[in-house]
């Protein structure tokens, strides 16, 4: 049978992650507030938008954290190749 | 029954609808009014489907269907189940209009006795309720017509969806300017039957008197029996009746099992050029019913209750942002070839004419005719668009059958 490893959810790690988090929000708002005065919509549409914004957000999150998660995978792979080495 | 009337704008519902006012009372304790007595003189599917639509608003509205009249055996027998055998019965409509205690009688026989029946009714002094389409004849609808007015009796033709509240809005929507110039009209009505109700076996004696509404001695076919409807609502959005009208018609598929076209159309021109385009046919239902109202800024839907803006509103400028990113970034590049993109249907959602459309209004019809009874009088614009949906119908048919184009004669105008 096979045993599952330990994993410690460090509060950096967590950190790292709210930072993620707000950093997508702040950009899915931003794109918000642009889309406004490029397509002359009413300002209430801050308001009215937010959970389409916010499903925004996420998405940006997700694209980031796999783009993350592709730059370590890379980095692993090359740090075990140059270890065989 | 008040729903009807909710809302601001009842003036301008009472302007484009004026037979409404009998709904705009405050509506009165069953105690506090006299009891109405009606006959209801042929009751087969549609006549006893108006007995049922009766009773449900018999005891708010001290009404009491006291006699049922019918000349074939079952339709009799299960109009009196349906009465509980409160109500009396006739095989003779001419016994049950000497009867002096009734109040109203409600004709719903076939197409061909509507005339007859109809006549000795005003005659006898009732007030009177006919089904749909007024007479099979244009002298017969005319003759109905001018006895109505001679004896001032109340002739209550059997157009149900003067009194829906998704028309009524619509309506209201069209004459507020909301649907800008009304233009275009188009209606079709697309079954998958051949229309027969069945026969008893060994009995073919009665194919003619079921069936009838398949034969031209006794029914225009769909254009009496459907279109009647639909040309009703285009005349009444127009605010004018037609002036000439054009039609074709053809048996195509139920051959051998009727006499009345199972596919037809028909082109109605108006005075100021617009048009009503019609078709009913009998063997797909795809399409089902609709009538379609093309304005100027925008489109109805009136049998599934929708309206659409000519130009719809923009979406959210966050969705047009990314829709924008996405076509940049996913979009094909064309490699030669057409450049025209074709002018497909605008796809839009639309918006609902009215959240009012519960109201059912076969019954609120009936509950009108009750109500001009009370008051001893109902509106002339309901019998007058009655009378020229019946007759158009019918110019429509002799259109079909001669290929002419064909304009009412000035002595059927009323």
């Amino acid at each position: 049978m096979f045993k599952i490893r330990d994993i410690t959810i460090t509060g950096a790690a967590i950190t790292r992650e709210i930072r993620y988090s707000i950093i997508s929000l702040g950009i899915a708002l931003l794109a918000n507030g642009y889309a406004i005065v490029k397509y002359q919509a009413g300002w209430g549409e801050l308001i009215t938008q937010l959970p389409f914004v916010l499903a925004l957000a996420l998405v940006l999150y997700l694209i980031a954290a796999a783009l993350r998660l592709l730059f370590h995978s890379l980095r692993w792979i090359a740090a075990a190749a140059w270890r065989k080495k | 029954m008040k729903g009807i009337m909710t809302g601001a704008g009842s003036g301008l519902m009472l302007a484009s609808a004026p037979w409404l006012k009998v709904f705009s009372g405050k509506a009165a304790a069953p105690s506090a009014l006299e009891r109405v007595r009606l006959g209801i003189i042929g009751v087969g599917d549609r006549g006893s489907a108006l007995l049922q639509n009766i009773q449900a608003f018999a005891l708010p509205l001290n009404v009491e269907i006291a006699a049922i009249c019918d000349n074939y055996e079952p339709n009799y027998q299960r109009a009196l189940e349906l009465t509980a055998g409160k109500a009396a019965g006739y095989r003779d409509y001419r016994r049950l209009l000497e009867r002096t205690d009734l109040d109203g009688v409600v004709v719903a026989t076939p197409l061909h006795v509507h005339a007859p029946v109809t006549l000795d009714a005003l005659q006898a002094g009732q007030q009177v309720f006919c089904e749909k389409s007024m007479a099979r004849t244009l002298d017969d609808s005319k003759a109905m017509y001018d006895l109505h007015r001679r004896t001032g009796r109340i002739l209550q033709v059997g157009h149900q969806r003067l009194f829906s509240p998704i028309y009524l809005d619509a309506m209201k929507k069209i004459r507020s300017g909301e649907l800008g110039q009304i233009t275009h009209i188009r209606g079709y009505w697309h079954r998958n039957s051949d229309w027969r109700r069945p026969v008893p076996a060994g009995r073919p004696d009665l194919e003619r008197k079921i069936n009838w509404r398949l034969y031209t001695e006794y029914s225009a076919g769909l254009f009496t029996e459907l279109m009647s409807h639909q040309l009703q609502v285009a005349s009444w959005i127009k605010g004018m009746q037609p002036v000439s009208v054009v039609a074709n018609g053809g048996l195509i598929y139920w051959k051998g099992k009727r006499e009345v076209y199972d596919h037809v159309a028909a082109l109605f021109t108006y005075p100021d050029d617009a048009q009503f385009i019609y078709d009913s046919i009998n063997s797909n239902k795809h399409y089902g019913v609709e009538e379609q109202i093309f304005g100027s800024r925008g489109t109805l839907e009136l049998e599934v209750n929708k309206i659409y803006a000519e130009t719809p509103p923009a979406p959210p400028a966050i969705r047009q942002l990314v829709h924008d990113l996405e076509e940049d970034l996913f979009a094909t590049i064309p490699i030669g070839g057409a450049s025209w993109v074709p002018e497909t249907a605008v796809r839009s959602e639309g918006g609902y004419i009215t959240g009012n459309y519960r109201m059912d209004e076969t019954r609120l019809q009936l509950e009108a005719f009750v109500g001009y009874i009370r008051a001893g009088q109902a509106p002339e614009e309901l019998t007058r668009q009655a009378y020229y949906a019946t007759v158009w119908s019918l110019l429509a048919e002799e259109a079909a059958r001669t290929g002419a184009r064909l304009k009412l004669e000035e002595r059927y105008h009323v």
